[in-house]
């Protein structure tokens, strides 16, 4: 059952980020650092709105889906581009809500990380911009309103980069946006395409219009999109400008770009492919998808060994993003709702993961100036909630018990070796191959545990170095946020159903109805 | 006979075993804030709770047709899942649970009592108490789980807290060298990288685990023991061979946490935590988590191999992988210079063992007697390791050094230290009769023997010399002898040699005590086969109830009993035959070497020729750490770092840059064509409108 | 009548084009461009009245046309002759390679 919004609640949540900066932008001058308070006091009311829509899906297992319409534009010519829809269904909201809920946190973060850094009513104005963006993005079930938030999105975070950035950030802004912006005009080529040929913009209705179309022309669509997606998730080889970009973005920046907006791709990846072109994934399973595992180990790997080799602890988390992305490609490709799900979950293991880690290499950078792990050491005994908060961020990382990373990493699994597996049934012969992708993707694993661990050892554990001598705990308003994200891994680590029940049964129809 | 989970009260204190513990450990921070003593007391409080939760269990052993009891809980349900859509969240309350559950609580209390001393005036107490007892409460959760899922999450909690208490003493403190490091150069290790070892070794052997599961659950759809054990006699026959590999990937799991080969090298180094520690994770408890996951895995895979007869390689893995550890780690004490160390191999040793007793007893009739074996070497072999570790942990604090040659004639100073371990070494030692130790390890040399495998024995036997020689030597080493020079200056700067304190020694002796008692107990009970004998009939009683284990063989027995084996009563008197002499020359050659001294064993290693090689190969460990660090750990980070250089910046980012350029190269030609000359400007504008009307009249006409 | 027909008068003011547009694109000498340029406007109008040739009832508007266009390119010589002015004043030469910062 698919319940209309009349309360304007998913609407709401994505524009009153992006009114409001302006508010933030003429008071930034006079509250300086203290508008992070107020723009996170209209982050939560988004963020609420949001988690209402995510505890009814939760409590009422026959709602489908929460939807909202708007007409937009009026018609070019026999060209509609469809109206402004909105959906908070059981894929969209989880992701929603974990960005909604660290844009928030966030940026209390920033009130203590950013206070001696300049124009800081820009900064937060921008930074509500691109909040809204993200949340956008993730609602819009419109490709061309989609594609208006993918750009919407790219705008503030570049300038972001550029203007409070480290080290060559104009240039490295640059090249962010010069990459992910030749990615969105890949998926923007894919889009128009799509509008063309379907002669609907609206992601529901693209199936529809894509029956009869030849196959090879719908896997030459997808194939463009997800060129546009992947280089957003930055999957090998398209990954090369995250590592710069996280690591010289501010840090509560790189708090936002690695956990919630790259994960971004992955969500449309679902959304697209699967509801738009069914007979791309009926069709061509085993080969496209299993192409797409294969593709996914790599980046898996990939990104793990690179992450053991840095120093610049930004880097490396950067590196392990890219890791993860892999894994959540993996889910994805996997064919199965086991598998979507967990790539769900790892979204939001992800998320709340890599924020706490990028937050703790903020209170790091804040108080010892260094990025370099070789220049810390020692710091357990003076920083013992940055060193809970790192052990439970890379331990999430790597899919241990009592964090949601487990329960995300297993379905991810399991999806895929269901699905390889499932001939079984049918009396057909076992996927091999994906039987062996599978168990060498559970064996990549155990990079993460390596790098995970030996960082926490470097930086926390033996001795202490000339800059840490001196070491004393971050400030608590840097603290708190980094705890309670810490502390929803666990919850949801014990009991995922919060978001997983919502996801697995709209996931479930989904790929029945694909057949 | 379909078994179906119940709801009861007599499962009341399965559920309470563990959650006392781990409610104890989230208190710890709290209760410190009010004050040290109610902290460290209350942590221990909450170690005794479990104990008597898991006491309370004991009275189900007497009744065996009640069990098992079956208790669950809904947990995660995800409809529109094909499998796995119900994750539950239980209990299983059966003779092995509820025995290993017990030897797990006891021991627990008894070595939080024994942390009150040992661990006093150390800082970071409360991070210590709160692992303790989450370690404790994991590994109840563990034992007392009822699908594989829960399983984990006790198994990885076990992990975690084995780690961080490894690196208790995260600060590597070169001066703490002799206390909290371990091994010697070139493998001397601070605790810090110690923990982290043993994460990612056991790790590896997780990762396996995880494999195998994910097949299991794709293959059958459920991951509960008990449905599992109905479910495997209907699954497709054509498809049975998916279980072969996935079987052997879950004992991946065992491998890794139960230090068999090739994961073995964690538990040696990680003596860098404290005896207590040691005796409680890496002794007693976490260690035979494995042991105990291959006993429930036992039917399963057991009921498998009689529709399937290749399941039997699962079990003859086992049981190989078992017995080749013994030895090697039985060789590897031989030569340790730290008394941690020496019964960190022993362990392994012991585990391997274990193993081999589960392994024997999947591949015959009476598979109770292997099982049997196992479980009671576990009991036993928890009681006289923890005791040994904790004696050890006391002649360390007394001497203030972990190695073998800063000790030696302490016995006079020491004297219930020196009787508790001797007494548990006599158990680990299998001096016959009195010691518990004695019938455990018989027990398994005579299920090998009745399984018809006389290699197998064979290595056992000569493993058990092994383990007579290194007791011996670590006995005469510590306590006999002449006092060393270290000790020597300890005594000139008034640091004089005295007993440990009450709260340590109590302990201590109460297991001494216990291991006697067990084996006085195997004695007194022989009208019902002595106390082995009670165990076998209580496993065969339980487990031929369960669905397809009816006590009828396997196509595997099956073809072995072709090959004829051995009646009982002649595999009991070759078994005990074989035992004590083997235990008398094991020790006789140590006796020889370490209490008399001659022939002196430093001259003997030192000179030159195959016994200093010897030496060498088995201090080195087999070069099997090394090993992993030549071939797995550096090469691993020089890849990384070659990879960074040449792919990541010299290639794919690289690109980036090549492209950018050749656009800016481009275009610095092309502008060139700006030359701001007004003759230039026409000339190109005459060139365009010629082209217009080219084009016009090409349309045109 | 045997005026000249229409091919003439309009090949007359073709080749004056091609000259005027010689002037403009190969001279350098600023003066010589203007002066091309009013050939070529010379040759427009010239043009305008050949057409006439090939229809009588046109005359009037070309007529209209050539005054018009008289008078436009009469500006047009004054205000390129300004600007000569200008840049010989600026840059010291009449020469129009001197003209060249609007370049790479």
């Amino acid at each position: 059952m698919i319940i209309e919004d009349n309360s304007f609640i998913l609407f709401q949540s994505i524009i009153v980020p992006a009114a409001f900066s302006v508010l933030a932008l003429v008071l930034g001058n006079r509250l300086k650092e203290k508008t992070g308070w107020l723009s996170s006091v209209i982050l939560l009311y988004s963020t609420v709105l949001i988690g209402y829509t995510q505890l009814r899906l939760f409590l009422e297992p026959s709602l489908e889906a929460i939807e909202a319409s708007y007409s937009w534009l009026p018609n070019i010519g026999s060209l509609s581009l469809g109206s402004f829809t909105l959906r908070a269904d059981g894929l969209s909201t989880p992701i929603a809500l974990i960005i909604a809920i660290l844009c928030t946190l966030i940026s209390i973060y920033s009130v203590k990380y950013m206070e001696h850094e300049h124009a800081l009513g820009q900064y937060f104005a921008l930074y509500l911009l691109y909040a809204s963006g993200m949340i956008g993005t993730v609602l819009v079930t419109n490709l061309a309103a989609f594609f208006l938030f993918f750009e919407l999105m790219l705008i503030p975070s570049w300038a972001l980069i550029g203007v409070w950035g480290t080290g060559l950030r104009e240039k490295i802004a640059f090249k962010y946006f010069m990459f992910t912006e030749a990615g969105a005009l890949s998926l923007l080529a894919g889009i128009v395409a799509t509008g063309f040929i379907a002669n609907t913009f609206e992601i529901f209705e693209v199936s529809q219009g894509m029956v009869g179309i030849e196959l090879g022309v719908q896997i030459a669509i997808v194939v463009a999109m997800l060129l546009g997606l992947f280089v957003k998730m930055a999957i090998f080889p398209l990954h090369t400008w995250l590592p710069d970009a996280h690591a010289e973005a501010p840090t509560p920046i790189s708090a936002l770009l690695s956990p919630a907006m790259i994960g971004i791709g992955g969500y449309a990846a679902i959304r697209i492919v699967y509801t738009g072109f069914p007979a791309v994934v009926k069709a061509s399973t085993p080969q496209f998808m299993l192409i797409l595992s294969v593709l996914a180990l790599v980046t898996m790997t990939y990104g793990g060994y690179m992450a053991l080799a840095q120093d610049d602890i930004k880097r490396l988390l950067a590196f392990s993003s890219i890791s993860q992305m892999g894994y959540m490609l993996f889910g994805i490709a996997s064919v199965s709702t086991i598998g979507l799900v967990g790539a769900v979950l790892l979204y939001v293991s992800h998320g709340l993961g890599k924020a706490v880690l990028f937050m703790v290499s903020g209170v790091l950078i804040h108080e010892f100036k260094t990025r370099s792990i070789k220049e810390l050491g020692g710091l357990a005994a003076k920083m013992p909630y940055t060193a809970i908060a790192t052990l439970i961020g890379f331990l999430g990382l790597m899919g241990f018990p009592y964090l949601i990373g487990f329960w995300a990493e297993l379905y991810i699994f399991t999806g895929s070796m269901y699905t390889a597996l499932q001939g079984f049934s049918h009396l057909l012969e076992p996927n091999s191959i994906r039987v062996l992708i599978t168990s060498l993707a559970i064996v990549a694993s155990v990079l993460t545990a390596s790098y995970g661990l030996w960082t926490v050892r470097r930086v926390f554990y033996g001795q202490p170095t000339e800059k840490t001598m001196h070491a004393k705990e971050g400030s608590m308003i840097m603290i708190v946020p980094i705890m309670i994200l810490a502390a929803l891994a666990l919850i949801l680590g014990i009991y995922p159903g919060l978001m997983a029940s919502s996801a697995s049964t709209y996931i479930s129809e989904l790929l029945g109805s694909i057949g | 006979m379909a078994i179906v989970p119940t709801v009861g009260i007599e499962t009341i204190p399965a559920w309470l075993s563990w959650l006392f513990p781990m409610i104890g450990a989230f208190l710890t921070p709290l209760l410190a804030k009010i004050n040290p003593k109610v902290r460290d007391y209350g942590a221990v409080l909450f170690s005794f709770l479990a104990a008597l939760m898991t006491i309370m269990l004991i009275p189900l052993l007497f009744s065996v047709e009640a069990l098992p009891k079956w208790e669950v809980l809904p947990w995660i349900e995800l409809e529109g899942f094909p499998v796995l859509s119900k994750i539950e969240f239980g209990v299983l309350v059966d003779p092995l649970s509820i025995i290993m559950a017990n030897v797990v609580a006891v021991i627990s209390f008894l070595i939080m009592v024994y942390s009150l001393g040992y661990m006093k005036g150390e800082s970071g107490l409360t991070r210590y108490w709160f692992f303790m007892n989450f370690f404790i409460g994991n590994m109840l959760l563990l034992v007392m789980s009822e699908n594989l899922v829960q399983t984990l999450f006790g198994w990885e909690g076990v992990g975690l807290c084995s780690y961080a208490l490894i690196g208790f003493w995260y600060k590597d403190r070169k001066e703490d060298y002799l206390k909290t490091w371990v091994g010697e150069p070139p493998e001397a290790y601070p605790p810090s990288h110690c923990g982290m070892k043993a994460f990612i070794t056991t790790r590896i052997g997780d990762i396996s685990l995880l494999i195998g599961i994910v097949i299991i659950v794709a293959f059958t759809g459920t991951l509960s023991y008990m449905e599992l054990i109905e479910k495997v006699e209907h699954l497709p026959h054509e498809f049975m061979w998916i279980l072969v590999p996935a079987a052997i990937l879950l004992f991946g799991g065992p491998i890794g946490k139960s230090a068999q080969l090739p994961l073995m090298e964690w538990l040696p180094d990680a003596m860098a935590g404290p005896a207590t520690v040691s005796a409680l994770i890496h002794a007693a408890t976490m260690v035979k988590a494995g042991v105990y996951l291959v006993g429930r895995l036992f039917p399963i895979m057991y009921v498998a191999s009689k529709f399937y007869p290749e399941m039997g390689s699962f079990f003859y893995v086992v049981a190989w992988i078992g017995v080749i550890t013994a030895f090697v780690a039985g060789t590897q004490a031989i030569t340790s210079n730290e008394i941690k160390k020496v019964l960190a191999y022993s362990t392994v040793s012991q585990l391997g063992y274990m193993m081999l007793a589960l392994g024997v007893a999947g591949t015959t009739f009476e598979f109770f007697i292997g099982y049997t074996a196992g479980v009671f070497h576990l009991m036993s072999h928890a009681i006289f390791k923890a005791a040994l570790f904790l004696t050890a942990g006391a002649v360390i604090h007394a001497v203030e050094s972990r190695f073998l040659h800063h000790m030696g004639g302490i016995r006079r100073e020491m004297p219930i230290t020196f009787w508790s371990m001797t007494l548990t070494a006599f158990s680990l030692m299998g001096v016959p009769i009195l010691f518990s130790g004695f019938w455990s390890k018989d027990l398994v040399l005579e299920s090998t023997l009745l399984a018809g495998q006389p290699i197998l024995f064979a290595l056992a036997a000569i493993t058990a010399a092994i383990t007579a020689f290194y007791s011996v030597r670590m006995l005469s080493l510590t306590f006999l002898g002449k006092k060393s020079k270290h000790i020597h200056e300890l005594e000139h700067e008034g640091h004089h040699i005295h007993e440990a304190p009450k709260v340590m020694w109590i302990p201590y002796s109460i297991l001494a005590i216990a291991t006697v008692l067990f084996g006085i107990g195997a004695i007194t009970l022989l009208p019902l086969g002595g106390f082995g004998g009670w165990l076998e009939h209580t496993f065969e009683n339980y487990l031929s109830r369960l669905p397809g284990m009816e006590h009828s063989s396997t196509l595997l027995a099956a073809e072995l009993a072709t090959e004829g084996t051995l009646p009982q009563e002649l595999a009991v008197i070759i078994t005990i035959g074989t035992s004590l002499t083997v235990l008398a020359i094991g020790a006789f050659i140590a006796y020889k070497l370490y209490i008399r001294r001659s022939p002196d064993p430093a001259k003997l290693v030192g000179s030159k020729g195959v016994l200093k090689s010897l030496w060498n190969f088995l201090f080195r460990r087999w070069y099997v750490n090394a090993f992993f660090y030549k071939v797995f750990v550096y090469p691993t980070i020089s890849f990384s770092n070659w990879a960074l250089k040449h792919i990541e910046i010299g290639g794919i980012d690289k690109f980036n840059y090549v492209l950018a350029n050749a656009v800016r190269g481009f275009s610095n030609r092309f502008r060139r064509t700006h030359t701001g000359l007004l003759n230039y400007n026409v000339i190109g504008m005459i060139a365009g409108i010629i082209l217009l009307l080219i084009l016009v009249y090409m349309v045109l006409v | 009548m045997s005026t000249p027909d229409f091919t003439l008068y309009a090949l007359t003011a073709i080749s004056l084009y091609i000259i005027g547009l010689y002037g403009i694109a190969v001279r350098r000498n600023m003066v010589r461009i203007v002066i091309g340029l009013e050939i070529i406007t010379a040759s427009v109008n010239l043009n305008f009245l050949a057409f006439t040739k090939l229809d009588q009832s046109l005359l009037p508007l070309a007529q209209y046309f050539v005054v018009v266009s008289t008078v436009i390119g009469a500006a047009i010589a004054g205000l390129s002759l300004m600007i000569v002015i200008q840049a010989y004043r600026h840059y010291g030469s009449i020469d129009a390679k001197k003209l060249s910062k609007l370049r790479w």
